[in-house]
């Protein structure tokens, strides 16, 4: 994506096109894409007489793909002299430096349209990220149709026409796979559960009659944990990503389980916490035909920062790390997900949502350089083994379909480049102008996407 | 439902003496509704209709039936005349079709004053028939332009939907380009510091640039600025000339107000004119600096309120600036003095603007959110600020902690 072999800019010349060819060979016929795919790919752009050859080759479909991005970024349309120009004589060898380069959507805090959700599939194909996370459901709402439990978005979505259909979601599936990208669906549990789950007299869930957001799975129900390995078969059969399951975790509150008759053999809470997540893990293993997902993924919190060692499955346990303690995790030998607050979320800077709040959960707002900059793991070198990657999230209790784009673009775009080829510096007029064309592109591709500065600075490169 | 509208006069000028007031009447009877609608002009009457249009509501989620209520009595006026919002059409160019949303957003808000702050030192997107060196100079592209044309729609679009547009060519600071053709004129420099660079020592943000001061062909060529936009905003009884952030260093300016001018913190004497009612001064002091503005207020200026600390939409995305949520726009309490004559800002303002009420946002919410989704329903793409759920079970959100 950078550093580009500039030979004495040969493209300068005045040489009309009468033929461009394109070349593509791929070694291996691998049409998944896994958490160890090879995405590399060569290409090189000739100019022979009145010829340009291009020749893209790569061991799988998906390095070919992003050669064909990286050949959509050496044309451009010169507005001056009315023609399209190709930078040609060039060689380039590329190949990703982390395999899990995300962006996760929360579809539960507000609802999208599925084809709006395509549209964000677009955007990270045309930046070469490769994992769509949807956090799907939360307390407050439950959008996904599952095909053996209909029951919880009859229950749980905003609206009937407000919800993923079993349809919707493989649909989307294919159109990620086709662009490169795999799809991690996340049903949060045990906490973030109660619209969609509170159905029926099963009582599946507690703590959250009177406050919705409290809400989290019974574990004194015999059939909660068996009506979660239904849930994970659901997503296993919509397409999720059976290499990479995410099961949330995310903020569970100990004082809830506290009260349960489940508990009570346990004076320490957190060894409660670490039985009832390993049950759940357990879960995860039969749903997928007793097969061990290579990564099961679940947020940090206070209690990975603690108990994590109190985790079964050590070597596919992945913690994606949003705020708490970095080094227990990668010393307890777990892989790890990059999506530090502050760094790498899209929704902050918005201020209170609630009048009970003083302050926003996370402001203020993160700008695109805080994005780019982020290196946490320079800090860590004896556990780059360990890295998967990141992560850029998008919760959405302040966004919905009309500002959902402009969140996202052009800042999930720095952390494109920082996962794909993570420069060591930080020029800010390289960077600048590289994000600033970038940002061009997602617009021309039908994407909202937010002003980085006026429109004088990109005309005038390096005097603002 | 029959409607029946009354203006009391013809006057169809929309200026700040432009009488807004309205009284709306339904009765029902024998399974019709008669709504009577009355204002002393046609933009108190238009406010009605707004209004009416609120009361109307789907009679349930999905349903086919409205409902509304049988027996209505209202009579309604707007607590401030100036309720405006403010675009910048210079940083980044703002297609026509952007505009007209706009305006629809602050006619289904009751706002009345759209101020386009068209001009600034990175761009010059006006097309001035008789200078038309600005926009060739000063325009981002020959399509990112606005032709007397788009004006003059814009003006007539806007004054159907009860806005009227105030129009500021920003000098003599934020003026740049658009003005370097002096010198191959024959005319002199007509602005200096024109991009100086390093830009850091000279002005606040790049490009650099000031009008000329001691250059009397700059007067000339305002002078046929300013004819050329009154040919496109006819009887405009407001023009906004700017005045912000003047650096003193070493681009010196003077001023030369015409009529409303941005207040900065230089001492309230330093205007050169006094307490004159022609003019108005547009302030964006903070809510602490009140201080400022009862000096003001003595010395006989009238005010338009933009506080900056409340006021700023584009706070929050650069420098060490924070976001405003409505709350705290709506919280903004104003004095009512009668010199005060509004402020510019959002739907959340607009209700700040029209009855400075008493209450805090918490008893306003409701009502908040159900005007954003009569803005979603009117095409317009109004922010999201809370969860579905919270919209879904109203008042819940409100009394829980996350």
């Amino acid at each position: 994506m950078d550093n580009l072999p500039l030979l004495n800019e040969p493209w300068m010349d005045d040489v009309i096109i009468t033929s461009f060819k394109i070349y593509i060979s791929v070694d291996r016929d691998e049409t998944r894409l896994r958490i160890d795919t090879s995405e590399s790919y060569n290409l090189s752009v000739r100019k022979i007489e009145n010829n340009i050859l291009v020749n893209i080759s790569a061991p799988t479909y998906f390095g070919a793909r992003h050669g064909l991005e990286t050949l959509s970024q050496l044309i451009w349309f010169d507005s001056g002299v009315q023609k399209l120009k190709v930078i040609h004589d060039i060689e380039i060898h590329d190949k990703p430096t982390f395999p899990h380069r995300g962006l996760m959507v929360d579809t539960a805090r507000n609802y999208f349209p599925i084809e709006q959700l395509k549209k964000v599939v677009d955007g990270m194909a045309t930046s070469k990220l490769n994992v769509f996370h949807l956090h799907l459901t939360d307390a407050v709402s439950f959008p996904i149709v599952l095909p053996n439990n209909k029951i919880f978005a009859e229950y749980g979505a905003y609206g009937p026409d407000m919800v993923y259909t079993p349809e919707d979601i493989k649909g989307l599936v294919e159109y990620a796979r086709i662009r490169g990208v795999r799809i991690i669906l996340e049903i949060d549990a045990p906490s973030h559960t109660n619209e969609g789950w509170n159905h029926e007299e099963e009582k599946l869930v507690i703590c959250g009659e009177e406050n919705v957001f409290k809400g989290h799975l019974n574990p004194d129900n015999k059939e909660t944990l068996n009506v979660l390995e239904s849930v994970y078969k659901d997503l296993l059969e919509l397409g999720t990503d059976n290499e990479n399951f995410h099961i949330g975790g995310d903020e569970v509150d100990l004082t809830c389980f506290r009260n349960t008759e489940a508990s009570r053999a346990y004076s320490d809470m957190k060894l409660f916490w670490a039985h009832f997540t390993n049950r759940m893990l357990d879960k995860v293993k039969s749903a997928n035909k007793n097969k061990l997902p290579t990564n099961i993924i679940l947020w940090s919190s206070p209690l990975t920062d603690t108990y994590i060692s109190h985790l079964n499955y050590t070597e596919n346990l992945a913690v994606q790390y949003w705020f708490g303690l970095i080094e227990p995790i990668l010393t307890n030998g777990n892989k790890i997900i990059f999506s530090t607050v502050g760094h790498w979320y899209l929704d902050c800077g918005y201020g209170p949502w609630k009048p009970s709040m003083t302050t926003g959960v996370c402001d203020p707002y993160t700008p695109w350089q805080k994005f780019y900059k982020y290196r946490p793991w320079t800090q860590y070198p004896s556990h780059s083994n360990q890295v998967l990657g990141g992560e850029a999230c998008l919760w959405s209790e302040q966004v919905e379909v009309d500002s959902l784009e402009i969140r996202i673009w052009p800042r999930a775009a720095a952390l494109a480049e920082r996962l794909w080829s993570d420069p060591d510096g930080f020029n800010d007029y390289d960077v600048f102008t590289r994000l600033d064309i970038h940002r061009e592109r997602l617009k021309k591709r039908g994407l909202k996407v937010a002003a980085m500065w006026p429109r004088w600075c990109s005309q005038n490169p390096g005097k603002c | 439902m029959s409607i029946y509208l009354h203006a009391l006069t013809n006057n169809l000028s929309l200026t700040l003496d432009t009488d807004e007031s309205y009284t709306l009447q339904t009765i029902y009877s024998e399974n019709e509704i008669k709504v009577e609608i009355i204002g002393n002009t046609v933009f108190g009457v238009r406010h009605g209709i707004e209004t009416l249009l609120q009361l109307i509501v789907p009679y349930e989620e999905k349903s086919e039936c409205l409902a509304t209520l049988s027996f209505i009595q209202i009579t309604d006026k707007p607590l401030y005349r100036h309720r405006g919002l403010l675009l910048d059409t210079a940083r980044n160019y703002l297609s026509v079709k952007i505009i007209k949303k706009n305006i629809d957003g602050m006619a289904a808000s009751k706002m009345n004053v759209l101020h386009w702050h068209i001009t600034d030192s990175q761009s010059f997107p006006l097309v001035s028939p008789s200078l038309p060196n600005m926009t060739i100079y000063g325009a981002y592209n020959e399509k990112q332009i606005y032709s007397p044309q788009d004006v003059k729609d814009l003006v007539e679009y806007a004054k159907l939907r009860g806005v009227k547009i105030l129009m500021e060519i920003d000098g003599p600071s934020h003026a740049g380009f658009g003005w370097q053709w002096g010198e191959e004129a024959g005319l002199g420099n007509l602005a200096v510091c024109i991009n100086q660079q390093p830009w850091r020592s000279f002005c606040i943000q790049p490009p650099c640039g000031q009008l000329n001061p001691v250059n009397p062909n700059v007067y000339r060529m305002l002078n046929y600025l300013y004819k050329d936009i009154s040919n496109v905003v006819p009887n405009a009884d407001i023009f906004h000339m700017g005045g912000d952030e003047a650096t003193f260093t070493l681009c010196k300016p003077i001023f030369e107000p015409n009529v409303v001018q941005w207040r900065s913190k230089q001492a309230p004497g330093s205007l050169g004119v006094d307490g004159d009612s022609e003019y108005i001064i547009q302030t964006w002091v903070t809510e602490s600096e009140q201080n400022l503005i009862t000096n003001l207020l003595k010395l006989g200026y009238k005010l338009i309120l933009s506080t900056k600390d409340r006021w700023y939409l584009d706070h929050g995305f650069w420098g060490s600036t924070t976001y405003y949520n409505w709350r705290r726009i709506y919280e903004n309490q104003m004095s009512n003095h009668p010199s005060i004559l509004g402020g510019e800002v959002t739907a959340a303002a607009a209700e700040r603007l029209w009855t400075n009420p008493n209450n805090k946002a918490g008893s306003a919410e409701a009502r908040y959110y159900a005007h954003r989704t009569r803005l979603i329903s009117r095409g317009i793409k109004a922010e999201s600020e809370i969860p579905r759920w919270c919209i879904q079970n109203e008042g819940e959100c409100s009394a829980y902690l996350l």
